[in-house]
């Protein structure tokens, strides 16, 4: 390689490398913004709205900043409030995220998980009404299992709308 | 020679029996249990305030003797064959519906009958049971004869052997709803090597029968993030942890704040520890519980 042209390139890398710079940082501090915005049931109100909107491809990509959300916020100590919701958040969303001592974690896992995957699989299909059908039974089950005017949770709530409109369109 | 025999057989013999008993009072086969009637009383309700309440039931006639015959009879046919102690399911209906077994029925009220069955406590008897045992046909048959589902609140046929309004049928659903309560928490318990008495286990599932399973996991969870899970387990074993963690009014709360809201935390608790004092009350052995 002629050194002239090495030079060029390496002049392009420079130039590259410091545009890379003001890249990264906008966009590391547009995620930490992200992580920290406050996280409650209004969350998952905030997703089944994006659904009904933008339609299945942009739900899942909401639910995964969700996720990251709902991760740090689990070990956000300084922050009480928002750890309770990220953990009520993640029973019904996202069980993986709890800690492996969590007891609910394991059932979550087991019940609500696969009937949500199968429901966000087919929305809005016989077979995806029937999944929430069950999920449904079993929230009501784990919850209130005598149905009365207690109700369910905020979040649990929350979570069957999302599902209840991924089914039933 | 004989006592040279005797003084070698006698301690053998002596350490057998010792052997038996500790494995029958604490001992598990397949995950059931077989029966000391150490926590749970053979005779049932054990409270005065119970025994007065049933006597006027008769004497105002709000239960006829042949109903509670066939519940009585009912109970001891679902406890032998699940494993769970007659007082403990009797006591459950008994708070439950005051063993009216049409309680709801006119009322059009969505949890009705013996054990208060809601829409889900049914869709998991007709749809899940699989997942808590193996074979529910030849289990359910055992008790009844012949399987009884689909099961239906459906109040046009009150008598049929699929409606929960049928004495039978109601209180076999409902020993097999407490039975999946105990699976579940088992399981958990197992997955977490938690260490458990099943009797004990019982209790806990009765909370979960009236509360639901998240309700009892919570408690599970304050205990082990307050105590450590020495003491999560201990309230698994021993029946003095479990009442001094299911009466706590403190730790129910702090636990129930994680779930409920600040508008219905109050109320739910002070239900709770009303359902754990009834239970201790009517089911547990009279010497230990009052």
């Amino acid at each position: 390689m002629k050194p002239k042209t090495l030079k060029e390139i390496k002049v392009v890398a420079l130039l590259l490398s410091l545009l890379m710079v003001p890249i990264l940082v906008t966009s590391h501090m547009r995620e930490n913004v992200s992580l920290h915005t406050p996280i409650s049931a209004e969350s998952l109100d905030e997703l089944a709205q994006t659904y009904r909107k933008s339609g299945i491809e942009r739900f899942l990509d909401a639910k995964r900043t969700l996720q990251k959300r709902v991760s740090f916020n689990l070990k956000n100590d300084d922050d009480s409030k928002a750890q309770m919701a990220a953990m009520n958040i993640a029973v019904y969303m996202f069980p993986n995220l709890l800690h492996d001592t969590h007891l609910e974690k394991q059932y979550a896992e087991e019940h609500f998980k696969p009937l949500q995957d199968r429901i966000e699989t087919v929305p809005g299909t016989r077979e995806a009404q029937d999944n929430f059908e069950e999920l449904r039974n079993l929230v009501w089950n784990y919850e209130n299992p005598k149905q009365n005017e207690q109700g369910l949770s905020e979040y649990a709530n929350e979570m069957l709308k999302i599902y209840g409109a991924l089914s039933w369109k | 020679m004989n006592w040279k025999r005797t003084l070698i057989t006698l301690p053998i013999l002596s350490l057998l029996g010792c052997g038996l008993y500790l494995y029958l009072r604490t001992g598990k086969t397949n995950g059931k249990m077989y029966f000391s009637e150490r926590l749970f009383s053979s005779t049932y309700p054990v409270h005065p305030r119970f025994v007065e309440e049933t006597s006027q039931m008769r004497a105002q006639h709000k239960i006829s003797t042949e109903n509670e015959n066939l519940i009585q009879v009912s109970t001891f046919n679902a406890g032998e064959t699940l494993g769970i102690p007659q007082s403990l399911l009797w006591c459950l209906m008994f708070q439950e519906s005051r063993l009216n077994h049409l309680s709801g029925l006119k009322e059009g009220k969505l949890s009705t009958g013996l054990g208060q069955f809601s829409v889900s406590a049914f869709f998991e008897l007709n749809h899940h049971l699989p997942r808590y045992i193996s074979s529910p046909k030849t289990t359910i048959a055992s008790i009844l004869g012949q399987d009884i589902r689909p099961l239906s609140s459906d109040i046009e046929n009150i008598s049929s052997l699929n409606s929960y309004y049928f004495i039978p049928t109601a209180v076999t659903a409902t020993a097999l709803y407490l039975n999946n309560r105990w699976i579940q928490l088992a399981r958990i318990a197992d997955e977490r090597n938690l260490s458990y008495s099943p009797e004990i286990l019982w209790a806990w599932a009765a909370l979960s029968y009236n509360k639901g399973g998240r309700t009892v996991l919570a408690i599970w969870n304050q205990i082990e993030a307050t105590k450590g899970t020495a003491a999560l387990s201990d309230s698994l074993s021993s029946k003095e942890s479990f009442l001094a963690s299911a009466l706590n009014t403190h730790l129910i709360t702090q636990a129930l704040k994680t779930i409920w809201s600040k508008r219905l935390l109050a109320s739910y608790s002070t239900e709770l520890i009303t359902h754990v004092e009834n239970i201790r009350d009517c089911a547990l052995n009279k010497e230990e519980s009052l």
